[in-house]
């Protein structure tokens, strides 16, 4: 055992796999930070190229652009109010308000301090507690996964506060999307007006780039033409990271242990795991007015509860086999080409394998600490780039995003939709956060819920005699309440 | 916008020194082997393209790139892989149908998508659209259950039909064969059971694993590790021959149950794709699976290798699509 650790520790430094990490780690910024190239993307165009590595390198390739992708999200979330992935979607708030402010460097240092320490957190959870995490992840029936998603949905109150009302349609209009397309039960088609496109339902890119870029590129270009007096860089001097971080330490760490216990969770992901942490992190909070307005707690949060999804999603591929998501079923993919199948018996037949892995994802996320620290000078410069240079190339990249999901034009033409969507909406004070938040929630919800009262034979009582889901239904109960108490209380005083 | 460019720049030549890092000593290229009268035909000009419609990572896309990468050893173009997913393959396939490209484009399909898809929904596509090239690869489908199940065999199972146990069966989606196969079971041997639809097998097996399911059916190929480790037990084989890695598991029509049901993939090219470029291609296609380098990848990724002609692909297409027809109707599922 002693042994294995140390072979392997030796085999992660290896010149060419700390090359490969290096070079897949800064591509992974450039697919994170691209709207509609996600990391998701970037790990599956990767694949092939891999299929000649050893084992170790290719791992280590694929790690390096996952890890790399899910941070590069957050640097067009808060440069230019677009989420590269939609695991970002919760660092816009307040990453583009401080952007505003003229503190992007330090808005982007943040994200990177909390990617790398979740990241690392979540890497030393694989390591540690691998079999005990997938062995409680099996207990997610349908029923807990019903909960998950109900108390994930409360959370449509945490970020639409101005106007809760509102909120809530756009949730409800998101998760009404989620439903076009073949039922995931049944198997018939819904709300497809017999278009074979739409059976095909409607992709998360496509709407995430239309609802948040193609709706602020319009908005921005309405103001193109006219010179602003005010310089464009007001690039604020980073003030001191390290301190800056410890004040956030707190935060990011329950984040970390959050998108760690989230990204473990098969069939959950990063986009969950953030806004979770998001909603926890302004729960607990004593400044709740900040959040949405330029909080680095609430980057922080954010950006430690998607990376710390990372580590975590290979728990339940490298212990059972099972792949939680497509970056990982890609993975899955990759191991199988290179002759070893990830599962319960992986650890006894290659388990320097698996400890090389494990340490490869400590060595990625250094790595993206040190990369990203020269890398975020230089991102930061975006801010710099006048606005009729920048909003023509990136609407370019926006169609090239959204074709890329699928191949397709129809995907392009659904991006525009929702970009008129997200131009509107807000006008009349409809949020598009919420709405985001039910395309993503929406299909769990539902799924979840018909299969649970499906294995208990219609009997309700399955989602309040099912420990966990129990636990998560009232914890959603006291999230919507608590608000609603606090300010009748506020008003007898 | 000069540094997006840049980076853009910067992006591709990463990609192109890790795919040279990638490409081993597989440029032995053996030339032009296939001579014969079919040399006269003009074919491939151009790079092949092979259509996958599911995603990347899936057995099917891993197929297509083992097969992509074998195919182009041996003929002076490029062989490259998209993947087109959607609508259960019926959108990409849909696709392939109403364009007909030339033979540089390939379709990858599986049995599903000709034979359970169009009785499910309207699809704008038929069996009469394409030629076949071949048949590709087999995988059967196994009735699974947890280790903790009070079912041994598939003897136990069936005398749950005296008891009125209601039995729970997951599979990866509605109106795919691991759910027509263990509807039709449970129907035949007259047990009272619900169907829970996953998306997808994996969270089939993990909710199987987890204890949410009595039942699942399931391709061998990747349950093998947990019945390795004792997590799971197969109780029966949906084909006529039982499974070679598990000698001891029946088959259900050795019990009495006539169930056939696998998940077989085979190449498509449009229908107008002449005779000649059509033999071209199918003997490209042949030699590439007879490769070490394709075999290997069948061993690696535990597949069986299925070896139909292109008429027997499209004749067993339409035995199966019949099949099939008549167990969603039973089903209430059929959408006509």
């Amino acid at each position: 055992m002693g042994e294995i650790v140390i072979n392997s520790l030796g085999d992660v430094f290896a010149v060419n796999n700390v090359l490969v990490i290096l070079i897949s780690v800064f591509a992974g910024f450039i697919f994170g930070a691209l709207p509609g190239l996600t990391a998701t993307m970037g790990v599956a165009l990767m694949l092939p190229i891999t299929y000649g590595m050893p084992p170790t390198l290719a791992m280590m390739a694929l790690l390096g652009m996952y890890c790399g992708g899910t941070y590069g999200g957050s640097i067009s979330a808060i440069l230019i109010r677009t989420p590269g992935t939609p695991a970002s979607a919760a660092t816009v708030m307040d990453g583009y308000a401080l952007a505003e402010q003229g503190k992007a460097s330090d808005a982007l240092r943040m994200s990177l301090f909390a990617s790398v320490f979740a990241g690392i957190f979540s890497a030393l959870a694989l390591l540690f507690i691998a079999p005990q995490l997938s062995k409680f992840a099996l207990e997610f029936g349908p029923a807990e996964f019903f909960a998950l998603a109900v108390f994930g949905l409360t959370m449509i109150a945490s970020i639409s506060s101005d106007n809760l009302r509102k909120g809530v349609v756009m949730g409800i209009f998101g998760m009404f999307v989620s439903t076009i397309g073949i039922d995931p039960i049944g198997g018939l088609s819904r709300f497809s007006f017999g278009s074979d496109e739409l059976i095909g339902g409607v992709n998360l890119i496509p709407a995430l780039i239309g609802l948040f870029a193609i709706s602020e590129i319009i908005n921005k270009s309405q103001t193109a033409h006219l010179r602003s007096n005010e310089k464009v860089s007001h690039l604020e001097k980073a003030a001191s990271s390290l301190k800056n971080f410890m004040k956030h330490f707190k935060t990011i760490l329950k984040s970390s242990a959050i998108g760690t216990f989230i990204g473990s969770i098969p069939g959950t992901g990063p986009a969950i795991a953030s806004f979770l942490s998001y909603n926890e992190a302004k729960r607990s909070s004593k400044n709740k007015e900040q959040y949405g307005k330029g909080s680095m707690d609430g980057i922080a949060a954010a950006e430690a509860g998607n990376n710390g999804v990372t580590g975590a999603t290979l728990i339940p591929l490298l212990t059972l086999g099972i792949p939680g998501d497509t970056v990982t079923a890609v993975m899955l993919g990759a191991l199988m080409m290179q002759g070893l199948a990830p599962g319960p018996q992986l650890f006894q037949t290659s388990a320097d394998m698996m400890y090389t892995i494990m340490f490869g994802l400590i060595l990625v996320n250094i790595m993206m600490l040190l990369q990203g620290f020269f890398a975020v000078k230089f991102f930061a410069k975006i801010k710099n780039i006048p606005v009729n240079m920048l909003l023509p190339s990136l609407l370019i990249l926006c169609f090239i995003g959204a074709f890329a999901v699928n191949n397709t034009v129809f995907d392009a033409k659904i991006m525009l939709l929702f970009g008129l969507i997200g131009y509107i909406a807000p006008k009349f004070g409809f949020p598009v956060t919420p709405m985001l938040l039910g395309i993503v929630l929406g299909p769990i919800a539902e799924t979840s819920f018909r299969r649970a009262l499906s294995v208990s034979r219609g009997d309700w009582m399955v989602f309040v005699t099912e420990p966990i889901s129990l636990v998560f239904l009232l914890l959603s109960l006291i999230s919507i309440s608590f608000p609603l108490l606090k300010s009748i209380f506020r008003r007898k005083n | 916008m000069k540094k997006t460019m840049r980076s853009f720049v910067v992006l591709l030549s990463f990609l192109f020194i890790l795919a040279a890092c990638g490409s081993n000593s597989d440029e032995n290229a053996t030339g032009n082997s296939n001579g014969g009268g079919e040399d006269s035909v003009d074919y491939p000009t151009q790079p092949i393209e092979i259509i996958v419609p599911w995603a990347a990572g899936g057995s099917s896309d891993q197929t297509a790139r083992a097969l992509a990468e074998a195919m182009s050893s041996n003929i002076n173009q490029d062989v490259t892989v998209t993947n087109r997913e959607g609508a259960g393959g019926t959108i990409a396939t849909a696709e392939v149908a109403q364009t007909q490209p030339d033979a540089h484009t390939i379709l990858l399909d599986a049995v599903g998508v000709f034979t359970t898809q169009p009785h499910l929904k309207n699809v704008q596509y038929s069996i009469d659209d394409f030629k076949a090239i071949s048949g590709l690869t087999y995988e059967p489908i196994v009735l699974a259950v947890n280790a903790d199940s009070p079912w041994d065999s598939l003897d136990d199972l069936i005398t749950e039909k005296k008891s009125d146990t209601q039995i729970s069966y997951g599979h990866s989606g509605a109106g795919g064969l691991p759910d027509l196969a263990q509807a039709a079971f449970f129907n035949q041997a007259g047990i009272n059971a619900e169907s829970i639809a996953y998306d997808g097998q994996n969270p089939a097996v993990s909710a199987l694993l987890g204890g949410h399911v009595d039942t699942i059916a399931a391709h061998p190929g990747s349950i093998m590790q947990h019945v390795d480790s004792g997590d799971i037990k197969i109780l029966g084989v949906f084909s006529p021959e039982r499974f070679e890695k598990l000698p001891d598991v029946p088959t259900f029509k050795e019990k009495g149950y006539s169930i056939d049901m696998s998940v077989w993939k085979f190449l498509l090219v449009s229908q107008e794709t002449s005779d000649e470029v059509k033999n071209k291609l199918t003997s490209i296609v042949n030699d590439a699976m007879a490769s070490d380098q394709f075999q290997q990848f069948l061993k690696d990724a535990n597949l069986t290798e299925q070896s139909l002609s292109g008429e027997e692909v499209i004749e067993r297409l339409k035995k199966n699509k019949s099949q099939h027809g008549k167990i969603i109707e039973n089903m209430g599922l059929s959408a006509e």
